[in-house]
């Protein structure tokens, strides 16, 4: 589980050695493609500690939910509506609720272990005993 | 764990896909927010510059309508000093045409019929008597003051003023000036030089012929004779100016 984390600190690496600053009009919308990424990121890890992961629906989820904010971001400027922060919101409040999840997730599986390996070393104890 | 494996692989995929993308947003919005600034003390600068390029022609255009007055002026003044010279000439042409009272040194030449001598041909040879050789006739009047015209000035008879179209007629009984009926004594008021005139009085022939009859002549020379003004008017109905370019 931590290639990704891995993943993610060579493609800030990459970016680094490669990023030349786009267009300012795009970077309203590089930013909300940003937070859909992370969203999706999260997301899958979040599936993937509750076991139902599926490299399809992640694909899919990470590319439509960064063009349609990038799309709501646009029709927003065309409207003269801060629009975009719809987007902002709504990725943000799935950005904190999938790293609960998370959170939970992992301390649920480490006390589970902790509770797995106690009751293993009580029956090992017993099986010595 | 086959497929967990593949699908760390896309988790990883997709991580360093949003790492780059974290990365160019981040250094993008950097970009466009000195961008942002960038423009925006351009948009000043900008803004600045058409200010005073407005304040520089409207100075320009201050010191066209400043230079649009003051040839104005000068022209309104080139104009009054016209229009003042037109006034003199027309106050000129006014005192020519005897469109004023005037007044000046001269002569008042004053003529009478001879009742006298008109009542002594009568007593002493009434056959012989004839009336018209003892009164003042339009012709004395007219010839005298023809005859003094190239050196007088102002004329008037019994102030009725003469002028270039003027007459003087006999109808019937009376003399007629300018249409005025006038009676004697006659008094011609002539402004002018009064030697002059008085000499020129002298010579003429007309004058001889009335002291040869005894007509009574009386010549005054004042100082200042008072002319009243023409109160006719000009005729001018078959009148057309020649067009002025056409003459030059």
């Amino acid at each position: 589980m931590w290639l990704p984390i891995f993943g993610l600190i060579i493609g800030i690496i990459l970016g680094i050695s490669f990023a030349f600053p786009l267009p300012a009009i795009y970077a309203e919308y590089l930013s909300i493609a940003v937070l859909a990424g992370l969203d999706s990121i999260l997301g899958g890890w979040r599936a993937g500690l509750e076991g139902k992961f599926k490299s399809e629906i992640l694909l899919s989820g990470f590319f439509i939910n960064a063009a349609i904010a990038a799309l709501l971001a646009y029709l927003g400027d065309l409207l003269g509506l801060d629009l975009y922060l719809a987007a902002v919101i709504v990725f943000g409040l799935r950005i904190f609720n999938n790293i609960s999840s998370i959170r939970r997730g992992l301390i649920e599986r480490y006390l589970h272990r902790k509770k797995q390996q106690a009751i293993a070393e009580t029956s090992v104890k017993d099986q010595q005993e | 764990m086959q497929k967990i494996t593949s699908n760390t692989l896309v988790m990883t995929i997709i991580a360093v896909a949003v790492g780059i993308l974290v990365v160019f947003a981040i250094y993008s919005n950097k970009a466009s927010v000195g961008q942002q600034t960038d423009s925006s003390s351009d948009y000043l600068i900008k803004q600045i510059k058409d200010l005073e390029d407005e304040a520089d022609s409207l100075e320009k255009q201050i010191i066209a309508t400043r230079s649009q007055i003051e040839e104005l002026q000068t022209e309104q003044k080139n104009s009054q000093t016209i229009i003042s010279k037109d006034e003199e000439k027309l106050s000129n042409l006014n005192l020519m045409a005897g469109f004023t009272d005037l007044n000046g040194p001269g002569i008042i030449i004053t003529l009478d019929d001879n009742i006298e001598g008109a009542e002594l041909a009568k007593k002493t040879n009434p056959s012989t008597y004839q009336p018209e050789n003892f009164i003042v006739h339009d012709k004395d009047l007219l010839y005298i003051v023809k005859a003094l015209s190239n050196i007088s000035e102002a004329v008037a008879i019994n102030d009725i003023r003469l002028v270039n179209n003027s007459h003087i007629r006999c109808v019937g009984t009376v003399i007629m000036v300018n249409s005025t009926r006038v009676a004697p004594p006659y008094e011609i008021k002539i402004i002018g030089n009064a030697d002059e005139l008085e000499t020129a009085l002298y010579e003429c022939s007309r004058y001889k012929y009335l002291v040869q009859y005894d007509m009574p002549i009386k010549v005054e020379k004042p100082e200042d004779i008072t002319i009243p003004a023409y109160s006719g008017a000009y005729s001018s109905k078959y009148l057309q100016l020649v067009p002025q370019d056409k003459n030059n």
